[in-house]
């Protein structure tokens, strides 16, 4: 009789605590569409970012693409 | 105005020499110029607006605060490595006949900073937001 009880508090265990597992860091099927989802936003406004390039280089200022192009003509004085 | 058009993508600023001042105004832009080689070209022209020290001891300090090499700026000054640069970009705003500063052109077009330039840029931002959204 102690071999199946022992059998089934074991696999009573291991289950919970795949379960707990699964539940505390984020592996569960929600955890990996949660992150996915965060990976996806984090990805967008990379993409965002990426496209709005406000480079400071040698006096330009601002994306090297952008449509309008402002040239100021001037001295320090 | 003008840093939200660059901050948004939608405008790009570029600065371009006049040296209607002489001496001075030739130093400051050599002294930005080599500034640029190292990265810092915004400081200088923060530092020329700000003081109106145009010296080259005044050039050379800053570059020391900016930890640059200092013998390199140094050198650049000296040699005026910019030079035809910065005279280009004068000659060429003078054969457009920008002789009043500052001159901003929006795509090619405008004049003096006024009233009827800033509408220009409004009306072209808002076109422009319009056609993106």
């Amino acid at each position: 009789m102690t071999g199946p009880q022992t059998w089934t508090g074991a696999l009573l265990i291991a289950l919970t605590a795949l379960l707990l597992v699964s539940c505390s860091d984020g592996t569960g099927e929600e955890g990996q569409v949660e992150s996915q989802a965060t990976t996806a936003q984090e990805s967008a406004a990379t993409d965002q970012e990426a496209r709005v390039q406000v480079v400071r280089d040698r006096g330009t200022l601002g994306d090297p693409n952008a449509p309008v192009v402002i040239q100021e003509y001037s001295d320090f004085l | 105005m003008i840093d939200e058009l660059i901050r948004t993508g939608l405008a790009r600023f570029e600065y371009r020499h006049i040296l209607n001042h002489g001496p001075p105004s030739v130093a400051a832009a050599l002294a930005t110029e080599c500034g640029g080689d190292q990265g810092r070209w915004w400081d200088f022209q923060d530092h020329y607006m700000t003081t109106q020290d145009f010296s080259r001891d005044g050039a050379v300090a800053l570059a020391a605060s900016l930890s640059l090499d200092t013998e390199q700026f140094a050198q650049c000054l000296d040699n005026e490595v910019h030079l035809e640069l910065v005279e280009g970009q004068h000659r060429a705003a003078a054969q457009a006949g920008f002789n009043r500063t500052p001159t901003i052109r929006i795509n090619g077009e405008g004049g003096a900073v006024n009233d009827a330039l800033i509408e220009q840029v409004q009306e072209l931002a808002a076109r422009l937001q319009a056609e993106e959204g």
